[in-house]
Formats: structure tokens, C-alpha cells, sequence
């Protein structure tokens, strides 16, 4: 971790639930994320790790429970302050969310023109430095359909970082990409992490992403916190659901079939 | 923010202090608009009380520097913070800049 001796705490989340119906899907969650980490979600698909993001991004209201990004609880913010607190946390998407009918330069520009008043030319200045940052200088004026999935990631990551965020939020960054280009993605975002001091979260379930770019990570099983793990202690955890996580073993803890109860079937 | 300018000969001199942000930029632009009005040509930004620079402050320093050159003339920037300097380095923006130590070296590189 870049900042590790502040030990400053940017995210911090007090007993949230979130529920839809009757199945609770984050469960009385609890947490700390310091100021220039890395911290990685991980759990199996349904286990609550992407609604917890959207939690923590102000995407999703919790039941109760407090998220407090920056000393400010986003449940309970005005709209005005919620703006404000979104304008400090960028957010790469699963698919990269780009718009096809804008090109590289315009979908990275996209949230400047929207948050600020500043010049045009500023502007494309802004966009060329964001696209270096990634790799991807003199690609301005390619549309989406004309670069690859992982160049695609990379125009997300350029956009996400626009207005220099502090947080990052990224949701499977590496899902639906080669392993090569994946570990790109990875080495990108612990770079800008490192170098631009970023708080970085990171809903994953793939396992080399963990080890290469955690500071720490939350194993999420029904909701809550399996177990919270340093890079170093997660390799020798003796938790049950992180080891069956980390193993890709079909049996154990999460016995993800016979947890389907047969009377869903019927009814 | 705040800007003083001290011109002495040919160079403009300007002191940056606080931050250069969003909200900021824009105030600089302006100053910076000024001077290509006057036709100056040598400008040295002093960063010895600018506590933060963001994307948009680096892109108006940038934006400076393309004007200048376009009637040949030169930008220097001096006595950067670590923690402002860092933001050059980051960006390698401090290979595209000629930063200098303080204001006399700056002065003396425009000879």
C-alpha cells in the first residue's frame, strides 16, 4: 500500500444491510478502506460483492447502516453533496460502458464536459494526458467497435480517472479478457493506484487478480465478511470459504447446489 | 488560488499559490490570456506556494506552453514542492516542462 503509515480511512461502512424482498443480500456489513489501498471484493457469483459496491458508490440506498465516504454518509447526503461525492470516485464497468457513438476522445471526456466549465481546449489537453496514463495515446479519434476488449478497458480506466479521482471503484476488470491482457488491466490499475495515490476497489472473483493487485481483500459469502486478509496472510488463511474460494473447490463450505433448497424448484 | 505577477525586462513572473483545480484553472487561463494579448513571450511560473495541481492546472500549463511556442517563446516553472513535483513526474510532464530550481535559474536559462 502506498500510504500504509496514515492508516487514513476514505471509506468506511457501519453495520449496512441491503435487502430486496425477503432476501437480504448484504448482511449487516461492516468495514474500513484506507486512503491509497487496494481493496479487493471476491466471492462467489450471488454472494453479495457487486451490491456491496454499488453500495459504496451511492448507486444503492442500504436499509440501514451508515457509508461513510470521506466523513460524509452517502445514505443520508443531499443530492447536492452526493454529486460531490460521486465527482471524488471514478468507476470502470463490467463491460467498460463506453458509448459507441462517441469516440475514445469523447467518452473520456464525458464526465469533464458534464462536471465542469472548463475549455474545450483544456479539455483535450486533459484527455490526451488520461490516455497516456493507460497506453492508449493517439487512439482519440477511434470509435469503440474499432479497439479491442482490453484497449476498451483501458478508455473506461481513462475516463474513470478524468476528474482525478481519489476512489476508484472497479467492477471484474479483468472478466471477459485474456489472461495477458487481463494481467495488463491489473498492472494498470495497481500503477495508478501507486502513482496517483488512489484508493482503489476492486470487485473480482478471479483469483490471480487478488494476488497481484490486493493490498487487502474481503472474502463475501450470503452477504457477510467471510474474512478480511492482507496479500501476505491471505495465501495461508485456514478460513474454510476463502480456502474453497481460493482452491476453486466444487466441495466444501459454499456448497453452492445443495444450497438451493429443492422447495424453490417446486414452488 | 492566488496569482501575483512581477514583470521585470521581458519576463513575466507569476506566483501560484494554493491550488490549481477545477474550480481554479479557469482564473489562470484568463491571467494566461492576458499576457498573449500584451505579446509576452518569456513567463516563469513560480510554484513556491502551490500546494496542489490537478489534471486541468497541468493541461492550462500545457495549453501556455503551446501558445508560447507558437511565437517562439519560452515557459519556465521553478521551485516546485516534492509533493507538487511528484505530479510532474507522474505524468512525465516534468520531461515536457524545463523546471528550474528557483526564479534566477529560470532567468538565466531564458539567456
Amino acid at each position: 500500500m502506498s500510504n500504509s503509515n496514515k492508516k487514513e480511512v476514505i471509506i468506511s461502512l457501519k453495520n449496512v444491510t441491503k435487502s430486496f424482498g425477503n432476501i437480504t443480500v448484504i448482511d449487516n456489513i461492516s468495514l474500513d478502506i484506507y486512503r491509497g489501498e487496494t481493496f479487493v471484493i471476491m466471492g462467489c457469483s450471488g454472494s453479495g460483492k457487486s451490491t456491496l459496491m454499488r453500495v459504496m458508490t451511492g448507486a444503492l440506498k442500504p436499509d440501514s447502516g451508515e457509508v461513510i465516504i470521506k466523513d460524509k454518509n452517502i445514505a443520508t447526503a443531499r443530492d447536492s453533496e452526493l454529486n460531490k461525492i460521486k465527482k471524488a470516485a471514478g468507476m470502470l464497468f463490467q463491460y467498460s460502458a463506453l458509448l459507441d457513438s462517441l469516440s475514445v476522445k469523447d467518452n473520456v471526456a464525458l464526465p469533464i464536459r458534464e462536471h465542469t466549465k472548463l475549455a474545450e481546449n483544456i479539455i483535450d489537453i486533459i484527455v490526451k494526458m488520461k490516455l497516456s496514463l493507460v497506453g492508449l495515446r493517439g487512439f482519440e479519434n477511434y470509435f469503440p467497435s474499432e479497439i479491442s476488449g482490453g484497449m476498451r478497458k483501458r478508455v473506461g480506466l481513462a475516463r474513470a480517472i478524468a476528474l482525478d479521482p481519489d476512489i476508484v471503484f472497479y467492477d471484474e476488470p479483468t472478466s471477459g479478457l485474456d489472461p495477458v491482457v487481463g494481467g495488463v488491466i491489473d498492472k494498470l490499475i495497481k500503477d495508478l493506484s501507486e502513482k496517483l495515490l488512489i484508493t482503489s476497489v476492486v470487485v473480482t472473483h478471479n483469483m490471480q487478480s487478488v494476488f497481484d493487485i490486493a493490498d487487502r481483500s474481503a472474502m463475501i459469502h450470503k452477504g457477510k465478511i467471510a474474512e478480511i486478509n492482507s496479500n501476505q496472510s491471505l495465501k495461508k488463511t485456514k478460513n474454510p470459504y476463502v480456502r474453497q474460494f481460493i482452491e476453486g473447490n466444487p466441495e466444501g463450505p459454499m456448497n453452492v447446489f445443495h444450497d438451493i433448497d429443492i422447495q424453490d424448484v417446486i414452488e | 488560488m492566488k496569482i501575483s505577477e512581477d514583470k521585470k525586462n521581458d519576463i513575466m513572473a507569476v506566483s501560484v499559490s494554493g491550488e490549481i483545480n477545477i474550480d481554479t484553472s479557469p482564473d489562470l487561463r484568463k491571467a494566461f490570456d492576458q499576457y498573449a494579448k500584451q505579446g509576452i513571450k518569456k513567463v516563469i511560473i513560480d510554484c513556491a506556494n502551490l500546494t496542489y495541481i490537478d489534471s486541468s492546472g497541468l493541461a492550462t500549463l500545457i495549453e501556455l506552453m503551446q501558445r508560447l511556442k507558437k511565437i517562439k517563446g519560452e515557459l519556465k516553472i521553478c521551485n516546485l514542492a516534492e509533493k507538487v513535483k511528484s505530479v510532474f513526474e507522474v505524468t512525465k510532464l516534468d520531461k515536457l516542462f524545463d523546471i528550474c530550481s528557483n526564479q534566477e535559474q529560470a532567468v538565466e536559462r531564458f539567456k
